[in-house]
């Protein structure tokens, strides 16, 4: 398929990109890796006239352990020997994402603004017309929720947004009118067209930083896709613990992606098991509370149900792996 | 398209410099176009092979300054300057590459479609790792589909070209993931 014509930008700095963002605000898209906006331009799915090509701009490269660049890519992330010792968790999420040709192209910074994924949006123009549109291309109607009453049910897949959620990171975004840092936690929005809760159309990632304080959890993370190889999730969960000698836990932090419009940090549910002791039956506890805490759209691939039930098995298989105090 | 006067909606062609398999290369292609639509169609290399167009086959693997990518999913404009090699700078003069010759010798090729996409990702594996493993090998082609072979000549090929074992010798096992070493 030919890509719809557009006009290609390629800035060589931040100050040139969002100077190239402010004008064509409305009209403008950014690509890093072009492993998600192209095949959505290849269908036709809400392209831009303008496109501009982050990979010139040295300022959103470089990986340390308090901050990564936008355009890091994955694979860098994968074999960053700095990140395998001091935050596993960021290699591993890494490693599985997609294939390893497209983690070549894959970047931080398109990881984290994946757009929203549907099984009636991520489809040809003639598929789409033959089920009428969706509200998120082209429709006036959601096709999962069709009482939705304007909201977008579609689902969020990026999958480092979970690790980086546990870690505490935060979002350095740049505009015209100055940079500002978000958490993560405050950054999605739970509509899968709005996307972000107030990022401004202007504004681009530059990079995402993460607390000193991070290194002191023990993380893990899985997936559940139907093809290891390649697939985008159909859940992804990060845990993070950080538990004493007696075996108390003194924090957990707990993440699921691709379940709901935007990665969810169940920090609230997780509250109460601040200050207990671990034991098996303690991570049987906390992997139904997390299901509980959870939902699942019917957009992506595997029923929902079984979904939250993995996340009450993969929360549990984490804590035992993280820590033998939870496996007896 | 290539001929189409330049509009709003249609922006003017603009200059690409690309080294394609050694040479220089210099043509005015589209600013929307692919990589992969400048490979076959202005510099007429067709071995590059458009399958799925989407990411998921690898069937338009090439390598880009070294590193294998997908062409289908690059922008020729973000190419400017860089290194291009496809399946046809692969061998050098009538000599076939240590891996194209692996592939002739076990029947890695069937119908033949992804070989080249499978050839590009595997050069850039071998130059890495010159005796990778097999589950090093069954990783790094992940992204790559093979719909004849079941892929089990594709890895006695990389076996074969990486001095690890001989033709003929079912080297590698057919009913496993590749995981010899503990999982």
């Amino acid at each position: 398929m030919e890509l719809p014509a557009f006009h290609y930008h390629r800035p060589n700095s931040l100050d040139e990109a969002s100077a190239l963002l402010a004008r064509h605000q409305g009209d403008v898209d950014l690509v890093a890796g072009g492993t998600d906006l192209l095949p959505n331009y290849k269908n036709r799915l809400n392209a831009r006239s303008h496109v501009i090509s982050l990979g010139g701009i040295s300022a959103l490269q470089g990986i340390s352990t308090r901050r990564i660049g936008a355009m890091a890519r994955l694979v860098e992330i994968e074999r960053s020997p700095l990140l395998q010792t001091r935050l596993p968790v960021l290699a591993e999420t890494a490693s599985k994402i997609s294939s390893p040709p497209l983690r070549q192209h894959g970047t931080l910074g398109g990881n984290l603004m994946l757009d929203t994924r549907c099984y009636y949006f991520n489809q040809s123009p003639l598929w789409r017309q033959s089920v009428d549109f969706c509200l998120k291309a082209e429709g006036t109607k959601c096709l999962v929720v069709p009482s939705s009453k304007g909201r977008c049910f579609a689902t969020y897949s990026g999958e480092m947004a979970a690790s980086l959620l546990i870690l505490g990171a935060k979002v350095e975004l740049l505009s015209a009118a100055g940079a500002r840092t978000l958490p993560l936690a405050e950054f999605f929005d739970e509509d899968g067209i709005v996307r972000f809760r107030d990022r401004k159309e202007d504004e681009l990632v530059v990079a995402v930083h993460i607390p000193e304080e991070a290194e002191q959890l023990s993380c893990g993370y899985r997936k559940l896709a139907i093809r290891d190889s390649i697939d985008f999730p159909s859940l992804g969960l990060a845990l993070g613990l950080r538990i004493n000698k007696r075996g108390v836990i003194e924090d957990l932090r707990l993440a699921t992606t691709a379940m709901a419009s935007r990665p969810e940090l169940l920090d609230e549910p997780m509250a109460e098991f601040i200050g207990q002791q671990a034991s098996a039956q303690l991570a049987f506890r906390i992997g139904e509370v997390a299901q509980k805490a959870s939902v699942a759209y019917r957009n992506v691939p595997l029923d929902p149900k079984y979904r939250r039930k993995m996340v009450a098995v993969f929360t549990r298989r984490l804590l035992e792996a993280i820590s033998p105090a939870f496996a007896n | 398209m290539s001929d189409a006067t330049p509009t709003e909606a249609h922006p003017e062609a603009k200059l690409l410099r690309l080294t394609l398999n050694g040479r220089s290369w210099l043509g005015a292609v589209e600013q929307h176009a692919l990589l992969l639509d400048v490979i076959r169609y202005q510099a007429g290399l067709t071995g590059t092979k458009r399958g799925c167009d989407m990411g998921t086959c690898g069937c338009c693997a090439v390598q880009i300054n070294g590193e294998p990518r997908l062409s289908c999913l690059t922008l020729a404009h973000d190419c400017e300057g860089a290194e291009i090699r496809t399946i046809e700078g692969v061998q050098s003069g009538p000599l076939l590459s240590a891996l194209q010759d692996a592939w002739v010798a076990t029947g890695a090729s069937q119908c033949g479609f992804c070989s080249p996409g499978f050839i590009m990702v595997g050069e850039a594996l071998l130059e890495e790792k010159p005796k990778p493993t097999e589950r090093e090998v069954r990783e790094a082609i992940a992204g790559n589909l093979c719909r004849c072979t079941g892929y089990v000549k594709i890895v006695e090929a990389f076996m074969v070209a990486s001095g690890q074992a001989e033709p003929g010798q079912d080297a590698v096992r057919r009913n496993a993931k590749g995981d010899s070493e503990s999982d």
